[in-house]
Parts: structure tokens; sequence; C-alpha cells
């Protein structure tokens, strides 16, 4: 499904120059759970966000299902994130003017979709991750396992084939965070390939593969034995 | 703390230069719009109390009351002092005769000027500085002439003028005068100022007839004193009827009608020009409110930026009341910054507002009338108004919860909400304007290009033809002569021209009603020369003797009136159907007199766009009397060549008298159209101004509320929106408060202008075309504004979006 070769990312500003990836070589396969690990600033979230084509290399390749969207204008990522890709972040990313439920139909937002589809995915989206009974609640008035589940919903409500999880759990207590975590593991036995990026060894213990990287580069990619 | 104050606001206007420079210009331009509609409001509230004891003057105003016309202005006859001042003893008066066709001789080159004949005690009503003489003790002398510094200057070079000679020529005759004073230069907002005065002819008090343009001018102690003086006028007007008065059953006083007039009050008599002035007056406020606006809603919208500090100053021991001070501080030292720049923009202005608004403005720093305190008050004001709101706003901020959150406050949903209300106030003001500028624009278009029954352009009118200085041979030898001048197609006599302000007005009764008309006198090549469209019957001709009424008596005209010549207006105030039903018809003006129609003509409109045509009656004299003016007609693009001609066969014929010219486009401007023309022109630049003012606030807004915006941008894109999704939802969200400003806007600026053609005969339609147009200019220039903003952030990487804190 996603295949990467020799990806690598520079940030420039007016002075300094850092190398956030490295000649990444990565190869994920459809239904798969990945967890990537490391240290904070080793490129994680930088490859999370080159994968989810919100950020593009500065070389390489990157070919999803075949496709290389490296060099994809704009137009046809935004079509790519919106049909074919779902984001969860650590910091949830709600927006703060809209309610749980206009928040969840943002994902489908930029579909064209007849609107009562759209109101049945919402409600089934919310119903799924239980949040349906806060959905004229705005995101400040929701604990952060809710909101993140409110984030999930948004994710999930445009049926991706791709699940990208920044940290999920990173800002949520245990109970939270394993609920998130049952959640993420439902998704992917009904077929959804997760990528997740995370800081807990139980979590990524939970995924099929676990990728560690450090400065920029992948150390091991190791595949949980079945 | 003012210290530390006005530190931080050095620092935040330079650490952020955009929002320092469209604060701070947008300010300034608001500001220097409202200073200068100030001084043109106070130019024209001050007209005439400029100086010491003005506002002890009444002017005497004598109004004809005539049934079916508006009441008419009509001139002060000189005697009327005297005799109020035998009635009244003790009456303080004088008097003041305007000569404006004079010609003032200079060696051997002619210039024609204005000159005005006034008592001595002229310039005790008016105590105008002198640089040399004693203007009063001057006039005392029958010779003494006193000038302005600028006439002399002119007239006689830079040496001193007193004791020299000047040569005028008005009431046909020349005189020699001495300059026995000079005047030092004279404020542009006199009613009554003249270059040259000189002493008013003795005989002039017992001659009866009314000279034109006589004030004459009375004082008193206070209002109630002239109050009370007011209450004797009528019977005054019936011990002295007016000359030829004569009624069986009315007085004298049931005509003509004698009032006092406020000099202050004589300037800005007719409510039109009040209107004006209040107008100009609230754009100016409103120009500044809308700059006001600006300043609040970028203030509070950059409440965010300012949080920490505020929390910071809170934890260190800043009461509110002190953070409240300080954000004032802040506001009035920006006011005092953009009002230093509006004053340095309104000097610059100026000369350009003077010249294209026909007045004289200009702005002095120290004396009486200096700007430094209005200007100081405005600053405090403005200071005050732009800074409560954000000081309330920034000073509420609870240091805690500002410390421990990572995203900063914006004011908060409330905040927003104001911010767009006042956008929508702001261009509800901006499109109105536009709305008005656009009707005032076409109508004064209109005004300008609209038939009036005749042919406007390439008409020549020799106004000095009606000189007191010609004899009836030098005129019959002009009009001769003029005929023959390469490129004059046609030369035409008559009394009356278009746009010359003279009126003729002949009441008469017939039976049971009244009618009232205008009379024109005319002479031969009239109706040729105006191009005037004939509808039924003949125009009038030497070889008809009942046409002419040269050597007819007044007596014999009174039995066998002559021929006349009536418009389509006439003719249907006279009752008949269609025009042909009054040839060789009577018209029954009086039991005695019944001239008969000879001819019907299309309406040609001699009078303003304001009032309706009235009914016309054309009279004909076949000899060039001497009050007539000729007037020249020419292709438009030959008048200066043929007025130089025109001047050069003058000289020839009449060397002793400046010949006058002015064309009938000009003469009409000047009487109607001029001042429509310098309103819409000041009402056009207030209009722009105002738009380009809430564009700056706006594009200050859209640059801080999209930099706010720009994480959850990247949350929409990541989401699959496009960069033409997002460019749509920023700029239909910044549109939505310009269109909901029109909801505001069409329904003022419908009622305002409508209000405003009314007062117009000769109007164009007030069609929704200038509610779209202004609309669609307001959306299209709005829309302009934001798109850098919303195009830049659209464009932008969600990732980097993402990180934004």
């Amino acid at each position: 499904m996603i295949h990467l070769e020799r990806i690598s990312r520079l940030f420039r500003s007016d002075e300094v120059e850092t190398t956030a990836l490295t000649d990444i070589d990565l190869t994920v396969e459809a239904g798969e759970f990945v967890a990537i690990m490391g240290p904070s600033g080793c490129g994680k979230s930088t490859l999370l966000n080159i994968l989810g084509t919100i950020d593009r290399p500065t070389d390489g390749r990157y070919l999803f299902e075949g496709d290389d969207v490296a060099k994809e204008p704009e137009p046809e990522l935004a079509r790519l994130r919106r049909d074919r890709l779902g984001f969860v972040f650590q910091s949830f990313n709600l927006i703060d003017e809209l309610t749980i439920g206009e928040n969840v139909a943002l994902g489908l937002a930029y579909r064209n979709m007849p609107s009562k589809e759209k109101r049945e995915r919402v409600d089934a989206a919310m119903d799924r991750v239980g949040i349906a009974h806060r959905r004229n609640h705005h995101p400040h008035q929701l604990s952060g396992g809710q909101q993140q589940r409110a984030a999930i919903a948004r994710a999930i409500v445009g049926s991706p084939k791709l699940i990208l999880a920044d940290e999920p759990t990173g800002n949520l207590d245990t109970e939270n965070g394993a609920q998130v975590m049952e959640i993420l593991t439902e998704l992917n036995a009904e077929g959804a390939t997760i990528i997740m990026v995370t800081h807990s060894p139980a979590h990524a213990d939970i995924a099929k593969r676990t990728v560690h990287m450090l400065d920029g580069r992948i150390l091991t990619s190791a595949r949980r034995a079945a | 703390m003012a210290g530390s104050a006005l530190l931080t606001l050095y620092r935040s206007l330079t650490r952020h230069r955009l929002y320092a420079i469209l604060n701070i210009g947008g300010l300034a331009l608001g500001l220097a719009v409202f200073l200068v509609l100030f001084l043109y409001v106070r130019y024209e509230h001050d007209y005439d109390r400029m100086l010491p004891g003005a506002d002890r003057i009444w002017t005497i105003n004598s109004a004809y009351d005539i049934p079916g016309f508006p009441a008419v202005n009509i001139s002060t006859p000189q005697a009327m002092l005297g005799q109020l001042q035998a009635d009244f003893r003790g009456l303080e008066g004088a008097r003041l005769t305007m000569i404006d066709d004079a010609t003032v001789k200079n060696g051997n080159a002619l210039t024609s000027g204005i000159v005005a004949e006034v008592d001595p005690a002229y310039f005790d009503f008016f105590p105008f500085p002198a640089v040399a003489g004693d203007p009063r003790a001057a006039l005392a002398r029958p010779d003494g002439a006193v000038i302005t510094q600028g006439l002399a200057t002119r007239l006689l070079g830079e040496g001193p003028a007193l004791g020299k000679t000047i040569t005028l020529i008005f009431g046909g005759a020349a005189h020699d005068y001495q300059v026995a004073a000079v005047l030092k230069p004279m404020p542009g907002n006199m009613t009554y100022a003249s270059p040259i005065y000189v002493p008013m002819p003795a005989a002039a008090d017992t001659a009866g007839t009314p000279s034109p343009y006589t004030t004459l001018f009375l004082r008193f102690a206070d209002a109630a004193a002239a109050h009370g003086f007011e209450q004797h006028l009528p019977a005054f007007v019936d011990r002295h009827p007016p000359d030829g008065f004569s009624s069986d059953s009315k007085k004298p006083s049931d005509f003509l009608k004698l009032t006092l007039l406020p000099l202050a009050a004589v300037h800005l008599i007719e409510p039109r020009d009040r209107a004006v002035v209040a107008t100009l007056g609230l754009v100016g406020l409103l120009v500044l409110l809308i700059a006001i606006v600006n300043y609040v809603n970028l203030a509070t919208a950059r409440a965010g930026l300012r949080a920490r500090e505020v929390a910071l100053r809170k934890v260190l021991g800043g009461t509110r009341a002190s953070l409240v001070a300080q954000f004032l501080v802040e506001a009035i030292a920006t006011v005092a910054l953009a009002a230093l720049i509006a004053l340095a923009i309104a000097e610059l202005a100026l000369p350009f507002v003077n010249t294209i608004g026909g007045i004289s403005l200009s702005i002095d720093y120290l004396g009486g009338h200096s700007i430094l305190i209005p200007l100081a008050v405005m600053i405090l004001l403005v200071g005050g108004m732009a800074g409560l709101y954000p000081a309330a706003v920034l000073s509420h901020f609870r240091p805690a919860s500002v410390l421990a959150s990572a995203r900063s406050p914006s004011g908060g949903k409330a905040g927003a909400r104001l911010r767009q209300a006042l956008v929508v106030l702001q261009f509800a003001i901006a499109i109105a304007f536009m709305i008005g500028t656009g009707v005032l624009v076409a109508q004064t278009a209109h005004m300008r290009d609209a038939d009036l029954g005749f042919r406007r352009d390439g008409l020549i009118a020799v106004s000095s033809f009606s000189a007191d200085g010609l004899d009836g041979a030098q005129r019959a030898e002009l009009v001769h002569a003029f005929a023959g001048v390469p490129g004059v197609a046609d030369i035409g006599l008559s009394r009356q021209t278009p746009g010359d302000g003279s009126i003729n007005i002949l009441s008469y009764q017939n039976n049971d009603h009244k009618i009232t008309v205008q009379q024109v006198q005319t002479g031969p090549g009239f109706f040729q020369t105006f191009g005037a469209h004939l509808l039924a019957g003949r125009l009038f001709d030497a070889r008809h003797a009942g046409d002419d009424a040269f050597g007819v008596t007044p007596d014999d005209l009174a039995k066998h009136p002559r021929n006349i010549v009536i418009n389509a207006t006439a003719a249907k105030a006279l009752g008949f159907a269609r025009p042909a039903d009054a040839i060789g018809k009577d018209a029954p003006f009086t039991q005695s007199v019944h001239p008969l129609i000879i001819g019907v003509i299309a309406d040609m409109r001699f009078a303003s766009p304001r009032e309706p045509i009235q009914p016309t009656v054309y009279q004909y004299d076949s000899r060039a009397t001497d009050n007539m003016i000729a007037t020249v007609r020419t292709a438009p693009a030959d008048v200066p060549a043929v007025t130089r001609r025109l001047a050069a066969v003058w000289r020839r014929i009449v060397p002793e008298v400046a010949f006058q010219s002015i064309t009938i486009n000009q003469q009409l401007y000047r009487q109607f159209y001029q001042n429509d023309a310098q309103r819409s022109r000041l009402f056009t630049i207030g209009a722009v101004l105002a738009v380009l003012i809430g564009c700056i606030g706006l594009y200050g807004l859209a640059s801080f509320d999209t930099a706010r915006r720009i994480k959850e941008i990247g949350i929409r894109k990541t989401l699959g929106a496009s960069t033409r999704d997002i460019m749509r939802l920023l700029i239909g969200q910044f549109l939505r408060p310009v269109i909901l400003a029109n909801l505001i806007a069409w329904p003022i600026a419908w009622f305002a202008m409508r209000k405003w053609l009314s007062a117009f005969d000769d109007r164009i339609a007030l069609s929704p075309l200038y509610f779209l147009a202004a609309t669609l200019i307001a959306v299209a220039i709005a829309a302009a504004t934001v798109f850098g903003q919303a195009w830049r952030v659209a464009r932008a990487e969600p990732a980097r979006a993402l990180r934004y804190e």
C-alpha cells in the first residue's frame, strides 16, 4: 500500500538547515498496524506528516497504492486525504468554534455526498466511539479522552483506508488511552491500515509491527511474533 | 507608569510594522478627512462672523410676496436708509451697493471688476484692519477709495499705494479716485467683501429707483432690540409705499415684506446650503467613526498577542485600573501620532481641496482660530473612544489561565461578533456614501448635459453689452460688426439670458383665476440664436407692426398690447390643449390687456434645474435697448477664437468700456451647477476615503484573523479541503459583513438621495443600478483586500500550520 524510497526532509530557515529525515525506506502493506517509536525530535511526526501528504519530502519517492504522490499537485493530494486518509493527533486538533457534531462532520465537509448520508455517517461514527451524547457540546467542554474519541470519529467518518495517528494517547490518562487503543485495534481488525507514532511501549506492543527511529533514520523494523 | 506604557507602545509599533502602518495610517487618514471637513464646516459657519461686532449687525431683507410664486427677494432702495433714520431716531445704518460690471483702468489696460459703493459708516460695521490710512476717514472725501492690499499690488505695484490715482468706469462715466486707505487681506468667507470701496454718491439718497445689489445694514444692541424694531416695519412700508404701487384693496405691506436677517445668517439662509454643510460635517464624523472602528477592531483582534504582557503585569502587582490607564495612554498616544500625520496630510491636501471645492480653507496654528485646541480635544476624545473598549477587554484577562494555556485568548466569541458588527457598520457607511456619490455625480452630469430646449454649447453672452457706458448708436454698430465676425453664426439680443439670475415676473388676474408668468424681453435674432423649437404659429418679425414694442408708449401698450410668443407651459397654463389652439387667441391676462398669441415654442430652461419651468411670455423690441445682452452663436470649438475677435471689434467701437463676455455654459455652471459640482467632488473624496479606510481596517482584521486561524485551516486541509475550498471559506466569511452592510446602507441611501433629488425639477431617476453598482464595488474591493491574506494561508503546507501555536 505504501512504499517509501530514500525519503529525506530538510527544514531550512534563514540561517539554519535541519535534517529531519534521511534516506527513509519503508513499506507498509494494506491491513498493517504499524507503531513508530523513538525519542523526541527523531523525525517520527515529520515522517507521519509526509505519509499523510500534509508535508512534502525534500527528496525521494513516495508511492501510495502505486501512485507517486511526492510529485502530485496540491489538489490531487487534497483529494487523496479527503477520500483515503484519516488523521488522529496528540493535541486532538478540534476546532474550538465548532460543536463536536460539526467537528466530526468536517471529515465529510469536502465530499460530494447527500446530506442525509452525511448525517447518518456522522451519527454512526460518533456512536462507534461513544460520544453521540456530546454532539452539541464544544470541545473545551469535554474531557481529553472524549475529545480524542471525537477526533477519531472525525478521522473514521470518511471510511479511510489509512489512519495516521500521531501520539493519539500522549495527552490521555491510562484508562482513556486504553479506550483509544481499543478503538484503533477494532478499526484495524475491520481492515483499516494504521500507522501510529507513540512513546508508549505498551501501546506499541498492540501494533503488529514496530519501527524504531533515531536522528531521522530507521533503526529497526520488527514484526511482532504472531 | 505612562513612561512604561509609551515604551511598550513604541516597541509594539516597531515590532509589528504592518499593524502600526494599518493602525496609524488608517487613523491618520480618517483624522485628516475629519480635520478638513471640520475646517470646511467652521469656514461656512463662520461666514461673516469673523469681524468684531458682527453679531450686532442685521440686514434688511425685502421680498415681494406674489401669490403662486415663491417669495422673491429684491434689492433694497438706497433711499430707504434715509427714510428709516428719519422715522426711527438714533438708528445706526450703512449701505453697500455692489457694482459687479465696473471697469478698472490701469494705464491703457482695462479689467472688469467689482466695486462697492458704501457709506463711511460701513467701516464702523465692518472694521477691516488697514495696512495704511484710515478707511472711515478715506470715504469721508468724495474721491477717496479704499482698496485691498492684493489689488493695490496688482494695480499699482509694490510701492506705497496711498495717494495714487485709480480710474473706475461704471454708471456710464469714468471716475478718478485717490487711494486713501489700503486694507489687509480679507478672509475668503465674507459675503459683503469687495476689493475696491468708494463713497456712495449723495444723489443716491434721493433717487427713488431701486438700484440693484443694494444692501442695507442696521446695528442693534441685541436680538431683542432688533426684534422690537422689526415689528414697526409693516407700518413703515405703508408710510413709504414702493414706487408705482397702486392697489385699491391691499396695503403696500401686504406685498412688500421687510424682515431683519442677522448678518451671520445671510450666508446659509437657504435650507439646502445648510443641509449640504451639515451633510459634509456628518461625512467627516462618519469617516472618523470608521477609523475609530478600525482601531478598536485591530486592538481587540490583537488582544491575544498582548495577553501574556497583561498577565505578567498583573502578576507583578498591576491593578486592573492601572492596566486600563496604560491602554488608554497607548490609545491616546497612538491617536496623537496619527493626528500629527493627519495634520501633515491636511496641509498637503488643502490647496487641492480649496481648488476643487471653490473655498479658501487654511490651518491656523496661533490666534483665535488656532487648530491646536480643537486638535487636542479631538485627540483626547478619539483616543478615549478608541481605547476604552480594548482597554476593558485586555485588562480583563485572568493571569493564571493566560499563563497556563498554550492558546492565546482572542477576546472570545463576543469579541469576534462585535468586530463583525463594527465591520458591518463601517461598510454600511461606506456603501451608503458610494451610492450617494454615484447619484450626486450622475445628477450633476445630467444637469450639465440635459436638454434645456436650446443648444447650450457655442453660445457666448457679451454681458458688457448692457454696460452703462454705451449709447444706442454704439450698440447698433456692435450688433452689425459682431454679425460680420468670422465664425459668428447668429447674434441675438435679449434682456434675460440662461443662468444670469435675472427674472421678470408678471402676475395677471384673469377674472377668477390668477396666472403668474415670466417675461423675457427679446430683440432681433433671439430665437434663431438660441435655436428655439417652434411648436405652432410663427416667431417675431420686424415687418409685423403688431410684434414690435419699439417706440410704443406705456399708455398705448396698455390699450394695444403687442403680440407675444409663449412657451408650451404657458399654453397649458392658459388652458389650451394643443399648442396650435393658442395661435391667434388673446391671452386674457387682465380685463384690459389681451395680447395676441402668435407663436408657441417648446420650453427653454433659463432658470435653475431645481425649479419647475414657469409659464413664459416672450416680447419683442426691434431696437437694441440699453439693458439687453448680446448673445452670439458659434461652433463650440471656435469659442475662444471668436471671443478674441469679438473683443477686438469691441475695443475698436467702445474703447472706454471693458469687454466682458461669458459662455452660456459657464454662466449656467456658475449660477446653477457650480455649488453642486464642487460639493459632489468633496463628497466623492469623502466617500473614496471612507471606503479606503474601511478596507484598511478589513485588511488588518483579515491579516490577524487568518493568522489566528492558521491551525484551523491546517486541520481543514488535513481533512481534505483544497486550496480553493479554503479560499472560498475565508473570503466568504470576510465578505459576509460587507454584504450584510448593504441591508443597512440601501434604505438609508435610498431615503437620503430621494430627498436630495426631490429638490430638483429636472432630475434623474433613482435607479437600482446605483445601489447594485455600489454593492458590487464594495464587495469587489473587500474581496481584493482579503484575497492576498486568504491566498497566503490557504496555500501553506498543512503540517506547518498544525505546528503553529
